[in-house]
């Protein structure tokens, strides 16, 4: 039976898509250039490119690519500020989806590969939804910080973060359900005998062509949850 | 307590000689004879290895002696095993209270989660790091089949004084001396988290080893601190005029640091020497000492 229950932050819990297009349109607008359209980061981000590949291309497209450094550094800027929390957007119903753990008694954590703790955590609390995690996980946490650009490293550090959970928590990892929204996320969960469930979204692109367990909202994983804990 | 030390001459070796030395009586183990209290014995000549134990009676057996002539692998792979076989039998033989076996960060292979604990899979990607793993299985056997007393100790990047130019710090202070630049992209583009203890830290957790009551164990012995090669290269650039160049853009690498705390909670070890100025300043001493 699951215990513990583990949520991804970004595009899990919360719909980063507005903040996403801040973090193109800001920066642009210090650079004095027009940023890409809404439509084609949503198009790029299905393809599963990175910000600085849509840069890259968008630059080229109007002959700047010189300044492709200097956005990537007024970008990592711009969502490193604590402002920018106000672009993002909790997912519908996950209210429900906190009672019904928090009734059945089942611990809740949050786990992000995010550098800025802080940030999360305020948006917590501006959402009013702090006082239904047990803890959170950050990057820092583990003891290192490395760049969580690379595909390698994304999984590295939520593999180590969801094993320094299972430590502290001397949990059975089958007793874990985690919920993330990416494959980095399912490879961790996999090298540590975690079930996941993938939180498909509408935004990213839908990478996991594997036999999941998917949902593709809160109401769906509240229905999820209800299954694995009946079980 | 008498101790026998196998790699005597190495550079961990020479320094747990002289470590050893203040408070028991040692002996080691060398393909040269150095000095009085080492001894030329080959460790694939069993008898006289066994004759040599029998009539020296030590109580403890820390075994450093490996090859790492990754150019001829299935030779080096066959002598580690033969070598760690063959005086751990000696061993049993003649009763030897206490085994260190010296092992490797790198029986792990890439690292799927850090800090890497003693549990983490086991892929070595190396000939070394193969026969590492096989020393210690082997090792293991001996415990349970014999009753063995042994600890195994997962060595991560060792550092100090005298070490070989081709280890990253003399490699970066010989460059400095030489007016070279130093290639961080030789480094994993300088970004890669590493874990360097300090050979003065590693004598001190095979003397407790020594020691310890535990009747088997595996621990990893390191410093527990990720550092990077660009850190490394800042640190150096503290004490000596350094100039770095970059030209990978390759991200990708295989960090790794490690979990120290089962070595701190049944051996007592905890690493004291800090990789900073006053450290790097001896190591830049025996560089220049040597030209």
């Amino acid at each position: 039976m699951i215990t513990l229950v583990i949520l991804d932050f970004d595009d899990t819990i919360t719909d980063n898509r507005l903040l996403d297009f801040k973090a193109f349109e800001t920066p642009c607008k210090n650079l004095g250039i027009s940023p890409p359209s809404v439509k084609m980061i949503s198009s790029s981000r299905k393809k599963g490119l990175l910000a600085r590949d849509i840069m890259q291309k968008h630059l080229r497209k109007i002959k700047k690519s010189y300044l492709l450094s200097d956005f990537l550094s007024k970008r990592d800027t711009f969502l490193s500020d604590s402002k920018s929390m106000y672009h993002l957007q909790l997912k519908k119903h996950i209210i429900p989806v906190l009672v019904l753990l928090k009734r059945k008694k089942i611990k809740c954590i949050l786990c992000s590969a995010r550098k800025n703790k802080q940030m999360v955590k305020s948006f917590l609390k501006y959402s009013k939804i702090d006082n239904y995690f047990f803890t959170t996980y950050f990057m820092h946490d583990v003891g290192f910080v490395i760049d969580n650009i690379v595909r390698s490293n994304r999984i590295l550090i939520k593999t180590s973060l969801l094993k320094q959970i299972i430590k502290d928590e001397h949990i059975d990892p089958q007793r874990i359900l985690y919920v993330g929204n990416s494959s980095e996320d399912f490879e961790a969960a996999t090298r540590l005998k975690i079930s996941f469930v993938y939180m498909e979204n509408h935004y990213l692109n839908k990478e996991l062509g594997l036999d999941l367990n998917r949902v593709d909202s809160m109401f769906d994983l509240k229905q999820k949850i209800q299954s694995l804990v009946l079980k | 307590m008498k101790i026998l030390v196998t790699g005597a001459s190495g550079f961990i070796g020479s320094y747990l000689m002289k470590y050893l030395s203040r408070n028991y009586k040692v002996h080691g183990l060398s393909r040269s004879k150095k000095s009085q209290n080492i001894f030329q014995i080959s460790l694939s000549d069993k008898q006289k290895l066994a004759k040599h134990m029998k009539k020296n009676k030590y109580d403890a057996v820390v075994h450093l002696a490996a090859s790492l002539e990754e150019s001829a692998p299935l030779d080096m792979f066959i002598k580690n095993c033969v070598s760690t076989a063959n005086i751990l039998e000696c061993c049993a033989e003649t009763n030897v209270a206490k085994v260190i076996f010296s092992s490797s960060q790198l029986v792990y292979g890439r690292s799927e989660y850090l800090p890497i604990d003693e549990d983490h899979p086991k892929n070595p990607i190396s000939n070394y790091a193969l026969s590492k793993l096989i020393c210690e299985e082997i090792c293991k056997m001996y415990h349970n089949t014999y009753g063995l007393s042994i600890q195994i100790l997962r060595l991560s990047s060792v550092y100090g004084p005298d070490q070989s130019p081709k280890y990253i710090i003399p490699a970066m202070m010989i460059n400095s001396v030489n007016n070279k630049d130093i290639e961080i992209h030789h480094y994993k583009n300088g970004l890669q988290l590493m874990d360097f203890v300090h050979v003065k830290d590693v004598c001190k957790s095979i003397s407790l080893s020594c020691k310890s009551k535990l009747k088997f164990g595996i621990y990893n012995i390191a410093s527990g601190t990720p550092i990077t090669a660009n850190e490394i290269a800042h640190k150096i650039s503290q004490i000596i005029q350094i100039h770095t160049i970059n030209t990978s853009i390759d991200r990708e690498t295989n960090h790794f640091f490690y979990d120290i705390s089962n070595a701190e909670r049944e051996l007592g070890f905890k690493p004291i020497v800090k990789l900073e100025k006053k450290t790097l300043k001896e190591i830049y001493k025996s560089i220049v000492s040597k030209r």
